[in-house]
């Protein structure tokens, strides 16, 4: 698909077939039964959360530790890891294309960054939901905060920076296919002119914006390592947690936060392969590239959860080896090795197309939704079986199974952000409009 | 004032806000007592977000605010 415009004061003309290009302001049947699915979803998620405010947190599987024997942390902040970590890869992919001029990736650019600003509301939503006053907590939050935290990092550098960050990098990226759009009269001409701010193409626009967008990038690379390292801290600082207190847990996110995303990056940009008819952008090329990624990190977590298994079943203390017996042997085998079987069948699955060079995007696709759901699992066992087995006060084991009320909420989270990447795609182009010698806006 | 000024200015003010709310305005270091635990100011981890959104904001001016005191003939010849 190529979009030109015509030079200054000509009308556009376009390449292919009449309209936007990508299906941009076309309703078709299938986005429109995908977008009544979502949103139906989604409403299912608020109707949830509405029903936990008004009867409160009784309502979910959640229960203090101890006296109470539960698990005050459960679902909700297992995705709001996984969320987090799913922006993660997004926006290391846009940096990096940016930084490095990595062109034939270029078309990942903005759905990636996409993927990170979707992912990081999420993940925000997810911790509003588990608190039992998320206004109070969101006030008293800037009112008081410490600032040493590595909770107030999560908040502020995850959530507030990071996520401006790339809500700016996504905006200024935009402009121009924007004024491209614009140039057309349809019913989005207004949104895409206000979003192009007046943007012209200028070569002095064109400097500026590779200029903004190099130092945002720049910054935002080790921002964002601070930011997933800082929300490994709020689990492996904690000294009387055995199961969470290990040097290990800040790289281990941000290995396996590179896992689920760059997983999901694949899957959105299969999707978006097929929904824009992008084959000639999305070609096999940027998907190897993703795959061959996606090997090495999960290569690398794969080392490092053996590692950590191996450590704590060899040296582990009474309370610790409770933790691994329980994950390992216990009744959170099942998630255990699950997730152990997905990322190793997909590792397996990586290497075979390494190997042979003959990349299947189908089965990069099933890999990606594995790797997910394998990291679902394991950020369930980050959370979980340290509150309810590794209690070092003497009391008895706990347990923790959330209820429809916390299912409903994190569906309706999901479908929320597959919602709002729908619409961004019918509103926005999601792969760049490629460069042309001459395409200035007038 | 120029835009590449305006913009640099916001880059240095949010810096600087970071900068003063992180040490000089939230809690300090050292977790010796309950009383470390609240911020010297109300409200300081608000102006550190602030100033974390204000440096990022001074992209987008750099990028969207017209030029007035460095324009380039391919500004202008638009």
């Amino acid at each position: 698909m190529t979009t030109t415009l015509g030079d200054a004061g000509t009308t556009p003309t376009r390449a292919t077939g009449p309209g936007l290009p990508q299906g941009i302001g076309k309703l078709t049947r299938g986005w429109t039964l995908f977008m009544a699915v979502t949103l139906a979803a989604s409403l299912f998620g608020v109707y949830a959360f509405f029903y936990q405010q008004a009867n409160g947190e009784i309502v979910t599987g959640m229960r203090d530790v101890g006296t109470m024997r539960g698990a005050p942390w459960g679902l909700y902040i297992a995705f709001l890891v996984y969320f987090v970590g799913v922006s993660f890869a997004g926006i290391t992919i846009a940096a990096l294309i940016r930084l490095f001029n990595l062109e034939r990736l270029r078309p990942l650019a903005r759905m990636a960054e996409l993927l990170t600003v979707v992912s990081l509301v999420l993940g925000t939503l997810a911790i509003l939901a588990d608190l039992g006053q998320p206004v109070r907590g969101v006030i008293n939050l800037f009112r008081y905060a410490r600032p040493q935290s590595p909770f107030f990092g999560t908040f502020t550098l995850v959530i507030a920076g990071y996520l401006f960050a790339s809500v700016v990098y996504l905006y200024l990226g935009s402009r121009r296919d924007a004024a491209i759009m614009a140039k057309e009269s349809t019913r989005l001409q207004g949104l895409h002119r206000f979003v192009a701010a007046g943007y012209k193409d200028t070569a002095a626009e064109r400097g500026r914006h590779e200029t903004a967008t190099f130092w945002l990038a720049l910054a935002i690379v080790p921002m964002l390592v601070v930011a997933h390292s800082t929300l490994g801290f709020v689990f492996g600082l904690q000294i009387g947690r055995p199961g969470w207190f290990s040097a290990l847990q800040a790289p281990a996110f941000v290995v396996l936060a590179g896992v689920s995303g760059i997983g999901l990056l694949i899957v959105l940009a299969a999707v978006v392969r097929r929904a824009c008819g992008e084959q000639e952008s999305l070609d096999e090329y940027v998907f190897s590239w993703l795959g061959r990624l996606l090997a090495v990190l999960t290569i690398t977590y794969l080392y490092f959860v053996v590692t950590e298994v191996l450590t704590a079943t060899y040296g582990g203390g009474g309370r610790e080896n409770d933790v691994t017996d329980a994950m390992l042997s216990g009744r959170y085998a099942w998630i255990f090795w699950g997730s152990m079987a997905l990322f190793g069948a997909s590792l397996v699955g990586l290497l075979i197309q390494i190997l042979t060079k003959r990349w299947s995007i189908g089965a990069l696709v099933a890999i990606g939704l594995a790797v997910n759901l394998a990291a679902v699992g394991k950020r369930f066992l980050i959370v979980v079986p340290s509150q309810t087995d590794g209690m070092l006060l003497p009391y008895e084991t706990g347990s923790y199974s959330p209820t429809w009320v916390e299912y409903g909420v994190v569906i309706g989270l999901i479908a929320m952000g597959a919602a709002a990447i729908g619409i961004f795609m019918k509103l926005i182009p999601i792969v760049e409009l490629p460069e042309e010698a001459d395409t200035r806006v007038t | 004032m120029s835009r590449k000024a305006i913009s640099l200015t916001m880059l240095l003010v949010g810096i600087v806000l970071v900068i003063v709310s992180y040490f000089f305005l939230s809690a300090p270091w050292g977790a010796d007592s309950v009383k470390n635990s609240n911020p010297r100011m109300q409200f300081a981890p608000a102006l550190l977000v602030l100033g974390v959104i204000m440096a990022f904001s001074s992209a987008v001016v750099y990028e969207l605010l017209p030029d007035r005191g460095d324009s380039t003939p391919e500004d202008s010849d638009e």
